[in-house]
């Protein structure tokens, strides 16, 4: 991995860095209205080498998105459309017989559509267990694994999923253990009567908002390197290891945690509160993040880790409000 | 980042400092106020100060010492900056440079990037000024033992330095103490600078007005500003002295004071209307001086009807004679005396006769020596009268002058009587206060118990079988026994309703009745039977002495003093009227008849007995009480 400071100061990464973050975003919003907190987590986890759970309700733009930003990214993409009956082999590829020039046959790994840098998964949820799983080591190992054959999945991987939280017939709740490699659940809000304005002008017209590429792979992944160097205090980073223990039921929790909660965070979540600070400190121009940093990341980086036990679930309390409720009792 | 840790040790002292002498400030005047009274130790301004000036040192010390952090300065100017502009930078420099040995190429620039930034705050708008509260409280601490402290002290010094140069020593008991009393318990003392306040005006005695004077501001500084207890000890010990010089010397005119107005009216009626005179004078009592000027008035207005004659001008003459005698050789002891023909006097005009060494005319006498004198300046007069008398029967002309004569030298002598007593009930009131200052503590206990005993007074108290008895005249006292300790006097009146005779309402020695028992009739003609039965009264309630029985130092300097109270045989019963004033309020003018009665009847008791100051105080707050008041 290139370090920053080696080729160039630090200041000009940081810039650059924001340069480039900043176009990626206005290139995807000329054709994705509105949706800017979406968009900027999305574009977090991206830039964090994460993987981000987008849940709403139909028709918000959570595919368009996906599409979108593969589109201002000069990545392979793919789309897999999660069924009831879609097999694991049809995520990760499979083995076939194939003719070998000399007369024979022999049989040949099938790439399937995870082989991709950015696969969206959409409908993540109507899949069985068993097809969801299949994206458990392609999501943290980044590598595919068929028969005895371990397939590396190209860099930059990026999973894109997408669930419908309303039509629950017929689903399978994600486990938590798929949940929490998700770097961020982040909820997709039903948009403004102005950007409701603007999608039915877009899209009853014949104006096609071309997005061109604005980010190679090459460059998200030195990206991701110059995030990785940005340091952090250990105060801040106390902060963000504090607000991840503070979701677990404990002496120290709050209340609603105590009555509410059944277990907490994973380590994964302060990892997920960290990078997004870091980002977010980048992209604000700073060289390391601060504790509203980590304030900020902490909804979409901790409430789909945080798992509710009975009489929390029949309170129907959301987990975001709890992790809200955490976060401004918990001193800096 | 040192500069910001120098002005937060700085601002970290001055609020340990002040929170310090917030706290301690109270404290101190809690000392100050409690160790006096409890160890006997007093605590001067000095040593206020000192006290407050080190615990101030000692707060500023304590948290000037504690540990400043560098995260804590890191945050103070991350806040200065602003959370936006910050973004925590100083505080992530300085923690990093704590943790990273080798610092990256971000870390440096991190660490360049917050000195950058903190250089642009200043140490003032990184740490600002403490909130004033704490400095306030400080003040106010400050200004409260100040309070405490100097005020007292700053009196003592006003007030006891003059005196102490004309006294040479004063007594004090805590310099510092200040001692205020409520005004209520400073009516009888202002009623008796009133009363010598009019005597001297009328007197034109300048010394006597400047004796009240004094008493006047120094009741004023007791009920209003406060006094420590050596000032007010002092002034009051002064007080006393300068007001005793001059009594002791004019007792003989104070006697001459009670006789002096009838004797005077006496003196105008010779040659107008002896008769009626005569028979005026004959009763009148010579202790009471309300009696004799009623005389005297009477005697005018029969004069004015042109009544003479020459045998009873000489009787008349004889018998204001006996009167005057009576009133200076007695000087208010004894039995009233009823001279109608003036043979009763004998006994007493031989003992003058007796006392006298130095015969001649009044005429003869100079004004200061009757003053220095004035017993000897009394019999003169007296022998003048009888020579006016002798003079009435043959030349009447003579007998006039010389009677004009001899009454304008006792209107003389009864004015300088009446300032000589109430001088005299000046520096007894002055003592009596002083009596009460020295007790110290005894002033609160002491108020508890007159308020007992005014609401005794109004008939609020307690009692038993006085509420049995259907007469509110015949129920007992009712005193508030509702603590240990307390207890009221116990007076009981006798109203002989039921007998075919005078009735005769006792005022009883409060040591006769005990628990109620009907005080025997000592005076009068009371022929009824007196059936009254008494309340329980104070004396039957449990906790602590009666307030009027007699104590072994009453035994010792008091006793028995009956005293006569006139009834109305018109109008309604004396019982009646006191107990409707109970039920109904002291604003009856009826009531303010029988009120004057008693309470002459009571000026004379005390003067007459040696009656303890405590308890004569309680006497006369008592009557202060009860006394009528404005309908």
């Amino acid at each position: 991995m290139t370090n920053a400071h080696e080729t160039e100061p630090v200041s000009v990464a940081v810039a650059r860095f924001r340069q480039d973050v900043d176009r990626l975003v206005a290139e995807i919003g000329h054709r994705l209205v509105g949706q800017r907190a979406a968009l900027d987590s999305v574009v977090t986890a991206l830039l964090a080498g994460g993987h981000a759970l987008l849940e709403g309700v139909p028709g918000l733009g959570k595919t368009l998105l996906v599409r979108t930003l593969a589109d201002a990214m000069d990545l392979s993409f793919s789309r897999i459309q999660f069924t009831p009956d879609l097999m694991p082999s049809d995520v990760t590829g499979t083995h076939i017989l194939v003719d070998t020039d000399g007369g024979g046959r022999r049989l040949e790994f099938q790439r399937g559509p995870i082989f991709a840098n950015l696969v969206l998964a959409d409908e993540i949820n109507r899949a069985t267990p068993k097809t969801q799983s299949a994206l458990l080591e392609a999501m943290q190992e980044q590598s595919v694994t068929v028969g005895k054959t371990t397939h590396p999945l190209p860099p930059p991987f990026f999973v894109l999923a997408t669930q419908n939280p309303i039509e629950m017939e017929g689903t399978y709740p994600l486990p938590e253990a798929q949940l929490d490699r998700f770097f961020f659940k982040v909820r997709v809000p039903y948009p403004s009567r102005d950007d409701l304005h603007q999608i039915v002008e877009r899209t009853t017209g014949d104006d096609d908002a071309a997005v061109r590429p604005v980010l190679t792979g090459e460059r998200l992944l030195e990206l991701r390197g110059i995030v990785r160097q940005v340091p952090i205090a250990r105060p801040i980073q106390d902060y963000a290891v504090r607000l991840v223990q503070a979701t677990h039921p404990g002496p120290d929790a709050i209340a609603d945690v105590m009555r509410a909660v059944r277990y907490g965070s994973s380590p994964r979540g302060a990892q997920a509160l960290v990078m997004a600070a870091k980002i977010a400190a980048l992209r604000d121009g700073r060289l390391t993040p601060s504790f509203q940093d980590v304030r900020q990341a902490a909804v979409p980086a901790l409430a789909h880790r945080v798992l509710l036990n009975f009489e929390g679930e029949a309170d129907g309390l959301r987990t975001d409000d709890l992790i809200r409720e955490i976060v401004s009792q918990l001193p800096e | 980042m040192g500069r910001i840790r120098r002005r937060r040790r700085w601002i970290a002292a001055v609020q340990g400092a002040a929170a310090t002498v917030a706290l301690a400030g109270p404290l101190l005047v809690a000392i100050t106020i409690v160790l006096p009274r409890t160890a006997g130790v007093t605590i001067d301004v000095r040593q206020l100060a000192v006290a407050l000036l080190l615990a101030a040192g000692i707060g500023a010390g304590a948290r000037a010492a504690r540990r400043i952090s560098l995260h804590s300065c890191a945050r103070a100017v991350d806040r200065a900056l602003g959370a936006e502009r910050s973004g925590d930078c100083v505080l992530a420099a300085v923690a990093l440079g704590e943790t990273s040995s080798a610092p990256t190429a971000f870390v440096a620039a991190v660490t360049t990037d917050a000195a950058a930034r903190a250089r642009q705050v200043a140490p003032k708008r990184a740490v600002p000024p403490p909130s004033p509260r704490s400095l306030v409280l400080a003040a106010a601490a400050i200004g409260l033992v100040l309070a405490v402290g100097l005020l007292p002290v700053a009196r003592s010094r006003a007030s006891t330095a003059p005196k102490s140069r004309a006294k040479g020593s004063a007594p004090t008991n805590n310099p510092v103490l200040p001692i205020q009393l409520p005004g209520a318990a400073l009516d009888a003392e202002r009623e008796d600078v009133r009363r010598a306040t009019v005597a001297a005006r009328e007197a034109a005695d300048r010394e006597l007005a400047a004796l009240a004077r004094r008493f006047e501001a120094l009741l004023s500084d007791l009920s209003h500003r406060g006094l420590d207890a050596g000032a007010a000890v002092a002034r009051l010990s002064n007080l006393v002295d300068d007001a005793q010089s001059v009594t002791d010397e004019s007792v003989a005119a104070k006697a001459a004071a009670r006789a002096g107005a009838g004797v005077l009216a006496t003196a105008r009626g010779v040659g107008t209307d002896g008769a009626a005179f005569a028979a005026e004078i004959g009763k009148m009592p010579a202790k009471v001086p309300g009696a004799s000027e009623a005389a005297g008035q009477a005697a005018e207005r029969l004069a004015a009807r042109g009544e003479t004659g020459r045998a009873t001008l000489a009787r008349a003459a004889q018998a204001a004679a006996a009167a005057l005698a009576a009133g200076g050789a007695g000087s208010g002891v004894g039995p009233g005396t009823n001279n109608r023909d003036g043979d009763g006097s004998v006994e007493h005009r031989r003992r003058l006769d007796h006392q006298s060494e130095s015969p001649g005319s009044t005429k003869d006498l100079p004004a200061g020596d009757g003053a220095r004198n004035p017993q000897r300046r009394l019999q003169q007069l007296r022998r003048d009268l009888e020579q006016a008398g002798a003079n009435c029967a043959t030349n009447p002309d003579t007998c006039r002058r010389n009677a004009d004569q001899t009454g304008r030298a006792l209107a003389d002598l009864h004015r300088q009587g009446r300032t000589a007593e109430a001088r005299q009930r000046l520096a007894e009131a002055a003592r009596q206060l002083l009596d009460r200052i020295r007790r110290g503590g005894a002033v609160s206990g002491e108020r508890e118990q007159l308020r007992r005993f005014a609401k005794a007074a109004r008939g609020a108290g307690r009692g038993d079988t006085g509420a049995a008895d259907p007469n509110p005249a015949n129920r007992g006292e009712q005193g508030g026994a509702e603590s240990p300790g307390g207890g009221g006097i116990p007076l009981t009146e006798t109203a002989g309703e039921d007998g075919d005779g005078d009735s005769g309402p006792q005022f009883a020695s409060p040591s006769d009745s005990e628990g109620g028992a009907p005080p025997p009739t000592t005076a009068g003609s009371s022929e009824g039977s007196g059936n009254a039965v008494a309340g329980s009264g104070i004396g039957a309630e449990p906790g602590g002495p009666v307030l009027g029985s007699r104590s072994p130092a009453g035994t010792a300097a008091g006793r028995d003093t009956p005293a006569q109270v006139r009834d109305d045989p018109a109008g309604s019963s004396r019982a009646a009227i006191i107990g409707g004033a109970a039920a109904g309020g002291f604003a009856s003018a009826e009531y303010r008849r029988v009120f004057d009665d008693y309470h002459t009847a009571v000026e004379e008791s005390l003067d007459a007995t040696v009656v303890p100051p405590g308890r004569r105080y309680l006497v006369r707050r008592y009557f202060q009480l009860i006394r009528p008041r404005t309908p």
